[in-house]
């Protein structure tokens, strides 16, 4: 018996160091093939897929005239609009009542809705991403404005200049449950150079607290270069946040805008969140995740967002 | 020891490990060590590599259902032949138990997992089937 305990232990030991165990959670910073899965996933979760074709997701290293860091490489999706109309003005007529209903329905933007998919699933810096919608001839190109840090549609003909920029229209008024936004009045909220500090506190405040009620260790943190009027940060090692039951290892990515409003100023939140099995204290690999229902999503966003609010109001002076 | 012996012997080793290999999968699978397509796919992957095995151990014990039957095949065997056929069974079933639960413990992905499974069954899976094989396929022709 025990030389089969040993002879196993070698065995696993033969088979396992070659493929790199211990190094598991080591993972690219990007990776478009998961990245396309991803989002894929999430086309068809949210029937999405029905309207909208993913045709292409690379990395470009050719500098393109829409991004702020010309040097970098840059991460650009591609959508196909699948619209009945092959006449390219009645296309572009369908594809922006398709925006509004999108709009109407949900109370989000698509364009920014796909962006930060895009950001969240392939971990990449918002600076250097561009989503493309490709309708008939027209292209629109969704990138952010160096300047005033906003997304913008940039609407071209396949073979001519650009045609025009426009400003995505701000977001309907805060709805409750579920809403991925919230009103921050200003007189309440803190200077807007602190509010960013202030949400990463919370949230990071928010998620250690959760796990050392769960006996779980901390979780891991990552969090992207802030701006006065953006957050975006990442959590890995968290239990039962967003999924009812707290056996699976949970990571999300989350990002906020701070847009002006009639009111004060409003908080948009973005969040993507994934899923991994695992007992015990040590984290999945980057390629065990899965995507987490939508729904659930939402639920926890408006959750999250309610708390935030509610800090938000507590630590004004 | 006698070649009814050792069958007996490696028929309750067989039948005991798989439906051991078979719970250890369900009890990670409800405490979260696996998902649930994970979990799915490990079933599928893994109980096929035993029941093989099984298959000629569950082949044995219907065919000797009298006393008698047992008594009749009492050959003495070859000290090699018994270690041989103890350790194989023994090691594959081990390894497998061992991948299991360093999947769920996370020390690999699962992708990992199922790479190693497929070289486990490359490496052992054809030793062991020969072997058992050997032991068990010759004893049922006789009981024919």
């Amino acid at each position: 018996m025990k030389i089969a305990i040993c002879a196993s232990t070698v065995l696993i030991l033969l088979v396992a160091v070659p493929l790199g165990i211990g190094t598991a959670q080591s993972a690219l910073p990007s990776d478009p093939p998961r990245g396309t899965r991803i989002l894929q996933t999430w086309l068809d979760q949210t029937r999405l897929s029905d309207h909208l074709e993913l045709t292409k997701l690379r990395l470009s290293s050719s500098p393109s005239p829409l991004l702020n860091d010309k040097d970098e490489r840059s991460l650009q999706l591609d959508l196909r609009f699948r619209g009945a109309d092959t006449k390219p003005d009645e296309a572009v007529k369908q594809f922006t009542t398709f925006l509004n209903q999108y709009q109407a329905g949900k109370g989000v933007s698509l364009p920014e809705a796909v962006f930060y998919q895009l950001i969240h699933s392939c971990d990449w810096p918002r600076n250097d991403a561009v989503v493309t919608f490709i309708v008939v001839e027209d292209r629109f190109d969704i990138s952010l404005d160096p300047d005033s840090h906003e997304l913008v549609f940039h609407q071209t003909q396949q073979r001519g200049p650009v045609r025009q920029v426009i400003n995505i229209p701000l977001l309907a008024a805060s709805k409750a449950g579920g809403s991925n936004q919230i009103t921050v009045k200003s007189t309440k909220a803190p200077s807007a150079d602190a509010l960013p500090q202030e949400i990463e506190n919370f949230l990071k405040g928010y998620f250690v607290e959760a796990n050392r009620a769960a006996h779980l260790k901390d979780p891991e943190f990552s969090y992207e270069p802030q701006e006065p009027d953006y957050l975006g940060m990442k959590v890995k090692g968290v239990k039962g946040q967003v999924l009812a039951s707290d056996k699976y290892w949970e990571k999300l990515e989350i990002s906020f805008e701070l847009k002006p409003a009639p009111d004060g100023q409003k908080l948009v939140c973005y969040l993507s969140g994934e899923y991994a099995s695992g007992i015990f204290g040590r984290l999945p690999s980057d390629d065990d995740y899965a995507a987490i229902d939508e729904a659930k999503l939402r639920d926890f966003t408006g959750n999250l967002l309610r708390k935030l609010q509610d800090h938000l109001a507590r630590s004004s002076p | 020891m006698i070649e009814s012996d050792l069958r007996n012997k490696i028929s309750i080793l067989l039948i005991v490990s798989h439906v051991l290999i078979f719970l250890l999968l369900i009890v990670m699978f409800v405490m979260g060590g696996l998902t649930q397509p994970e979990f799915t796919t490990s079933l599928s992957v893994v109980v096929p590599m035993l029941a093989a095995l099984t298959g000629l151990a569950i082949g044995y014990v219907t065919s000797v259902k009298k006393k008698s039957q047992l008594s009749a095949f009492s050959e003495k065997l070859a000290g090699i032949y018994v270690f041989t056929s103890f350790l194989l069974p023994i090691v594959f079933v081990l390894a497998i138990a061992a991948v299991i639960v360093v999947k769920v413990i996370n020390y690999v992905s699962f992708e990992q997992f199922k790479i190693i499974l497929a070289a486990l069954e490359t490496t052992f899976g054809a030793y062991t089937g020969k072997v058992m094989a050997s032991l068990f396929e010759k004893q049922q022709e006789e009981t024919k």
